[in-house]
């Protein structure tokens, strides 16, 4: 289930309504749910809401605090700042053709305020997918609000997986699972096996496995937790990229766009083909594949398989590969002023289902790149 | 009056009410949540009186209040973080300093903060009159010792508290529940 990441100031609304007696059914079971969530929330929630906050102790925490001077001193700023404007625009008026001037304060006036108006257009994307039948059939998945869907005997759709329960065929027939641009879905294969998609990605499998191996194919991103079955391995093929396994939960990309082809091993064991390479991956250890050059090593798996918790998470990744990745999800595209604003590094981390503007304006708070959004457009520029 | 949604945009056009509003709604509140970081009271009222004025002309503020609120927390913790590793001072006490870089932590003092704010407002917000003499009762000063030095009738602050006592019994029972006693 998806849980709500509620910022602070949400969790405060819902205290205060509480202490006000003016708090809703809902509000208090999602306050509730919140509270329940840890014991650090709970003792939050004891602190501010069971012992008397009395009104002597508000005001007294606010005595001593007067904005008055402060105030002043930053009118005086803004009238400074107005009168810097005004001549700045006289003096190019003087210089420049008046219909020139005249174009650009029109220009400058529309951008200001219709960056905020084209911010909808980038949102997060959904739980949505297309199947092809072995038949060539193509089916829409997705919508969560559209309840269960049954495709066809024993393939049916709950919520945002698509399960395969007991199919058996006399020959073989694939399935292919394709995830747009802003899209993930959830795989369950008649083995039990269970695959996390990620966006722009596609998965073709068999709807039932015969004989001493279980074989899919896949471009894009993503999660594996595989059914063990030691009589028949699982394998993931991608070109001449071939991930064997018997039961494990491990974590592939291969974009077609990217250098690498990426494993990285939650659990278990997997062996690796690629070329005349070969490589075995133990827990923690992730391979990197590129025109059959092939490197292992230690990483924190974490930061490879949050998406799958509908989390992204970074750790000192340039600016160029977190956007690309962001941008697969939100569906948006990137643009740097500057090719090298790029290869600034950052470390953070964002819930799938939150604002994208709210990510961007966290790393403008570290005054090293700005953003403007334009339509589905995202501008690098410097700070 | 409350800070709200539609005077977010309004700063950053240099309107002069809506930075009064915004002083008044949060000036306190973030200094007092910057000196959670080990800064003196003087330090943080510097770093959240910058953080206020290069709003001004900024037209890349969040359209609601919600992530408002967030870009200004944000923005004074990143500045009191940034001041201590500038000023390399000497701290007294190193751990405070380093548990706060701590998001949860982080999170406990913006709930606390924001409580304590909204419930500031909402004494705030009672007619000016009314709240000196509530604010008079809150010390502990009898009635007759308001009307004295207000130069007005005992009758009269008897009234205004009979007053304060229904306004926040009707709004802002938390308040009510606390000064019961008081009223």
């Amino acid at each position: 289930m998806l849980m709500k990441d509620y910022t602070p100031f949400e969790i405060a609304e819902l205290i205060l309504a509480k202490r006000n007696n003016s708090i809703t059914g809902g509000e208090e079971r999602n306050l509730n749910e919140w509270k329940n969530r840890s014991d650090r929330n709970e003792l939050l929630y004891k602190r501010l809401l069971e012992e008397n906050i009395d009104a002597d102790a508000v005001e007294r925490r606010f005595e001593g605090y007067d904005y008055d001077k402060y105030y002043k001193d930053c009118c005086k700023k803004i009238d400074k700042s107005k009168r810097i404007k005004s001549i700045e625009i006289l003096k190019w008026a003087a210089l420049i053709l008046i219909p020139v001037a005249v174009l650009s304060l029109v220009y400058f006036r529309d951008s200001g305020t219709k960056v905020y108006q084209a911010m909808a257009d980038i949102r997060p994307g959904t739980s949505n997918a297309v199947l092809i039948l072995s038949d060539g059939e193509k089916v829409t998945l997705g919508d969560k609000n559209a309840g269960d869907l049954i495709v066809k005997d024993n393939i049916k759709v709950e919520s945002d997986t698509l399960k395969y329960e007991n199919v058996t065929t006399e020959k073989i027939a694939f399935n292919t699972i394709i995830i747009p641009r802003g899209g993930e879905f959830v795989l369950k294969l008649s083995d039990g096996t269970k695959i996390w998609l990620n966006a722009e990605s596609e998965l073709k499998y068999p709807v039932s496995f015969t004989g001493n191996e279980r074989k899919v194919y896949l471009k894009g991103e993503g999660f594996f937790e595989v059914t063990k079955n030691e009589k028949s391995p699982f394998k993931v093929v991608t070109n001449d990229h071939v991930i064997s396994v018997l039961g494990t939960e491990f974590s592939i990309r291969a974009y077609s766009d990217e250098k690498y082809i990426t494993t990285t091993l939650e659990s278990g064991k997997v062996s690796i083909d690629a070329g005349n390479r070969h490589a075995e991956l133990h827990p923690g250890q992730q391979s990197n594949v590129s025109n059959s050059e092939m490197t292992v090593k230690e990483v924190n798996t974490q930061l490879y398989t949050a998406w799958r918790n509908n989390k992204y998470v970074f750790d000192n990744q340039s600016l160029r590969e977190i956007l690309h990745t962001l941008s697969r999800w939100y569906d948006m595209e990137v643009d740097y002023d500057q090719y090298n604003l790029g290869d600034i590094r950052f470390t953070g981390e964002l819930m799938k289902y939150s604002n994208i503007t709210d990510f961007l304006e966290k790393l403008e708070t570290l005054e090293k790149v700005r953003f403007d959004i334009n339509g589905k457009k995202v501008r690098v520029s410097p700070y | 009056m409350k800070f709200s949604d539609v005077h977010i945009g309004k700063l950053s056009k240099g309107d002069k009410r809506a930075f009064l509003l915004l002083y008044d709604n949060y000036f306190a509140s973030l200094t007092i949540f910057a000196q959670n970081f080990g800064l003196s009271q003087y330090e943080s009222e510097d770093i959240v009186q910058e953080t206020f004025c290069r709003l001004n002309s900024n037209y890349n503020l969040p359209d609601n209040l919600s992530a408002f609120k967030s870009y200004l927390y944000t923005a004074v913790r990143n500045k009191s973080l940034n001041y201590i590793r500038d000023e390399k001072r000497r701290r007294t006490n190193d751990s405070v300093f380093l548990d706060l870089q701590d998001d949860l932590l982080i999170f406990d003092k913006i709930v606390e903060n924001e409580l304590y704010r909204q419930m500031h407002l909402l004494v705030n917000e009672l007619p000016p009159q009314c709240r000196n003499i509530f604010q008079r009762v809150l010390k502990g000063d009898s009635s007759e010792k308001i009307a004295n030095d207000l130069n007005l009738s005992v009758e009269t602050i008897k009234t205004q508290r009979k007053k304060a006592k229904k306004l926040l019994r009707e709004k802002y029972s938390l308040v009510y529940r606390s000064l019961y006693t008081f009223l």
